[in-house]
């Protein structure tokens, strides 16, 4: 059986069941189900949720259920690999990096073998009203597309895929703001040639499919064969309905709209509540006119809560992957980990931990992960000993080992993200590094330690009470 | 980010935020992510608080 979303529950209620809940209550996808997701985050709670009954936007009962915060964990997305849920720090990136070299090529299914194609809309009834889309934050408004969007390079036929936000404007068309990567380069191109783009529009597969979007790849590569790896088997694909082999579709997706990016059409799209935590505004973006939609019998429309964990998590463990593999293949061999805090959105802060061997080292490590992530700003680079998953070390590295005269550089005038709401301008923004490694010239003070022998003879469990044990999860 | 400016839709009197190049001046509509309405920034009222679905009355 193929990995899709219904492999990936499975696999949730048996490695970690604590991290999936369910809701009977019919719920409404304008804002309904984000305030659940907000309510539990605000008790440090972020399971996956499976709404069983939701509303569609025209205010009826749905036959579809509604899923969110998917990847709203590590540990969510270490499972999503066959890790097991504690193995979601460096194991999680060094597996998500071997994974992502990894590449297998995608195979084609028929119509009949799609799960998909189970149930096709096309023309007239073609609505995108009658879907549980979520309206997630105060200022959205209206519900929006927030998944993964797949296009074909109109010139190489390479798969591309990445998160956008897409408004629902009428039955049939959406908006789509993209920032200036592959899949901008994609339209552009084609819209000079005063064609439409093809795209597929894809709410619920197997968390693979929204790593491989968040992935570091080059224009080049397939990102079909990057979610393959991610997968670690073949993605299944089938030909689209409106565009047959011209745009291929995930077979065990539980929902693909397929739509095309019109030439020379732009319209007010926005505000939305973006990855950052704050509100992007209203931009001139372009146009979708939806072309298909496509289903299974029992479909979970799953939606991303954007600008939350969900969505940073998801966003980050690529990042790290793909970070980590370059500072290691052209700077640094010796770079030991690397991570994407929360704190930072998964986007814009990262911290990567060294074995320096030479001075100047740390600051190699920092200026190679800026050119593949447009929207890093700020690399803290610490020693070996401290652990970047855990903040509290690594800001305690910067306050002991970094005298702000001489551990800080500024790069101005450098491409930075475009959402990033302290950019002034549009892509023109400035990069921080932190050396919060130890100098290499000169003795340094050394780090506190018990006596060894001591720690290895004096055990808690033989020395505390079972009340006391249990009050410290002994 | 792109420079932006607050608005207030005439129609409905919701605050929203818009892209400063893409609206300001152009002889472009905006849409009211409230009430759908389409305006030019000529035609934005005064921006206020707790206008529109209450953007500033966000429960954290």
């Amino acid at each position: 059986m193929a990995k899709d979303l219904r492999h990936f529950i499975k696999a949730l209620q048996e490695k970690a069941p604590e991290e999936l809940i369910t809701v009977e209550k019919e719920i409404d996808p304008r804002f309904e189900a984000s305030a659940v997701l907000q309510h539990l985050e605000n008790r440090d709670a972020f399971p996956a949720v499976l709404f069983n009954k939701s509303k569609n936007l025209r205010g009826e009962s749905s036959p579809f259920r509604l899923m969110s915060n998917l990847h709203a964990t590590r540990q969510k997305c270490a499972i999503a690999l066959d890790l097991e849920k504690h193995e979601w720090r460096s194991e999680l990136v060094e597996e998500y990096s071997r994974r992502q070299r990894n590449r297998i090529k995608p195979i084609i299914v028929s119509r009949e073998e799609a799960p998909v194609k189970q149930v096709i809309r096309t023309g007239k009834d073609i609505d995108l009203f009658e879907l549980p889309a979520m309206a997630i934050h105060a200022m959205d408004g209206q519900a929006y597309l927030n998944d993964v969007v797949i296009a074909a390079d109109p010139d190489t036929g390479v798969y591309n895929s990445s998160h956008h936000r897409m408004k629902i404007k009428s039955k049939t068309r959406t908006g789509l703001y993209a920032s200036p990567r592959h899949l901008w380069s994609y339209f552009r191109r084609a819209e000079e040639r005063g064609e439409p783009l093809p795209i597929a529009m894809v709410h619920g597969h197997h968390p693979a499919i929204h790593l491989a979007a968040e992935s570091i790849v080059p224009i080049e590569d397939d990102e079909y064969e990057v979610t393959s790896g991610l997968l670690n088997e073949p993605i299944r694909l089938v030909p689209s309905e409106a565009f047959g082999d011209r745009l291929m579709v995930p077979a065990d997706a539980e929902v693909v709209i397929e739509a095309e990016i019109l030439p020379n059409v732009r319209e007010a799209e926005g505000p939305y509540g973006e990855f950052t935590g704050y509100y992007g505004p209203s931009r001139y973006a372009w146009v979708c006119e939806v072309k298909a939609i496509t289903y299974r019998k029992d479909p979970i429309w799953v939606q991303m809560f954007v600008g939350h964990a969900d969505c940073s998590i998801v966003g980050g463990i690529g990042k790290e992957a793909g970070t980590l593999d370059i500072i290691k293949a052209t700077a640094v061999p010796t770079v030991k980990a690397i991570h994407f805090p929360i704190s930072g959105c998964c986007r814009f802060i990262s911290y990567i931990s060294i074995a320096q061997k030479a001075e100047g080292e740390a600051r190699v490590a920092a200026l190679a992960s800026f050119p593949p992530f447009d929207e890093l700003k700020i690399v803290v680079v610490v020693d070996e000993d401290i652990d970047v998953f855990n903040e509290r070390q690594v800001l305690w590295a910067v306050a002991t080992r970094v005298q702000p005269d001489d551990g800080l550089d500024i790069i101005r005038h450098v491409r930075g993200g475009t959402l990033d709401p302290s950019q002034v301008r549009l892509t023109d923004g400035s990069k921080l590094i932190i050396d919060a490694t130890k100098p290499q010239d000169r003795p340094f003070a050394k780090t506190l330690d018990i006596p060894a022998d001591v720690m290895g003879r004096i055990r808690l469990e033989d020395l505390l009470s079972p009340a006391d044990r249990a009050r410290i999860g002994i | 980010m792109v420079d932006m400016f607050w608005v207030g839709c005439p129609k409905c009197r919701g605050t929203f935020c818009a892209a400063t190049r893409d609206f300001k001046g152009q002889d472009r509509e905006m849409i009211c992510p409230f009430c759908s309405h389409a305006f030019k920034d000529t035609e934005g009222v005064e921006p206020q608080e707790g206008t529109g679905a209450g953007w500033l009355k966000t429960a954290k």
